[in-house]
């Protein structure tokens, strides 16, 4: 900052100014601008804190779903996987000896029970 | 550190990362501003509490309006407008709530029972007996050495006005301190 060239004219002494310099002084303790920095921070960080706050509490309570999400679909395609390899272990072991499928078929059309229906394919017709 | 010895290229650099929205930046900014911002606010204001809520709420003002900033200005001589603006409603709201104490509140921020100089017993008489805005300007112009110009965009009024006010609130003090001015 500088002065206008016009206003340190005569008459308008050092003295006067070093007077109002000393009334206006501002506080010189470090201690002071450090405690009115953090109250400037301090409402400053609280005035964007709700809306930070609220995006970060959205961010977990999204990232918690999706990985509960992932967790129960990984388990889903293993469990199915298994399942699968395992009738397929099965039927290859027994070949056309027990057919699942016709097994399965008979249960449903004939109407007959489980027990009924092993009868009838252990005991040829 | 002063302002001037700021680097302007840092300054950049916190202002464009506090534009998003980093606190820790703008915070920088604070240490940096915050003793100016102080002394615009108290040129303007009766008291030191008066200047430091001023200072508060210039720069949440500040801080809010970030997205506002372009770079090309001065970030110190918008902050100090804005500053100025907060002091000056301070200031306004301050008269309303005190209009009943009106000379009890003119008087009590230059009262000081230890004061033993004459020179400052009798500045401090006359600064009370200025306007609000003749104070403003002599305070902002004799001791912060801001130019008409710049004072007038602070206070929301022409340059002509703030030199003027700057000419009639020496006429004022000159009178005040009367012969205490030669022996100066």
């Amino acid at each position: 900052m500088t002065y206008d060239a016009d206003d340190m004219h005569a008459g308008w002494s050092e003295a006067v100014t070093r007077a109002l310099r000393d009334i206006y002084a501002p506080p010189a303790a470090p201690e002071y601008w450090d405690a009115l920095e953090r109250r400037i921070m301090d409402r400053i960080e609280g005035d964007v804190a709700p809306w930070w706050t609220v995006m970060g509490r959205w961010t977990h309570v999204g990232a918690a779903a999706a990985a509960v999400a992932l967790l129960a679909a990984g388990l889903a395609t293993t469990l199915a996987t298994r399942d699968a390899e395992a009738r397929f272990a099965y039927e290859s072991v027994l070949g056309d000896t027990i057919s699942t499928s016709a097994y399965d078929r008979a249960t449903r059309t004939a109407g007959l029970s489980v027990v009924d229906a092993s009868f009838q394919y252990v005991i040829p017709r | 550190v002063t302002d001037s010895s700021f680097d302007a290229a840092r300054e950049r650099q916190l202002v464009v990362a506090a534009q998003r929205g980093d606190t820790e930046a703008f915070g920088e900014l604070v240490k940096r501003y915050q003793r100016r911002a102080y002394a615009v606010a108290r040129a303007i204001v009766a008291t030191n509490e008066d200047a430091e809520d001023a200072v508060q709420e210039g720069f949440l003002h500040a801080f809010r309006a970030l997205d506002r900033f372009r770079p090309d200005q001065a970030f110190g001589a918008w902050l100090h407008r804005i500053v100025a603006n907060a002091a000056l409603d301070i200031g306004r709201r301050r008269r309303v709530r005190d209009a009943d104490e009106l000379t009890d509140t003119v008087a009590s921020p230059f009262s000081d029972p230890a004061e033993s100089d004459e020179l400052r017993r009798r500045l401090r008489e006359g600064l009370a007996e200025l306007s609000d805005r003749q104070r403003m300007v002599i305070v902002l112009h004799d001791i912060e050495g801001y130019r008409h110009a710049e004072i007038g965009a602070m206070l929301n009024i022409p340059e002509g006005t703030a030199r003027s006010d700057l000419h009639h609130a020496r006429q004022l003090l000159r009178h005040k301190l009367g012969n205490i001015r030669g022996d100066l």
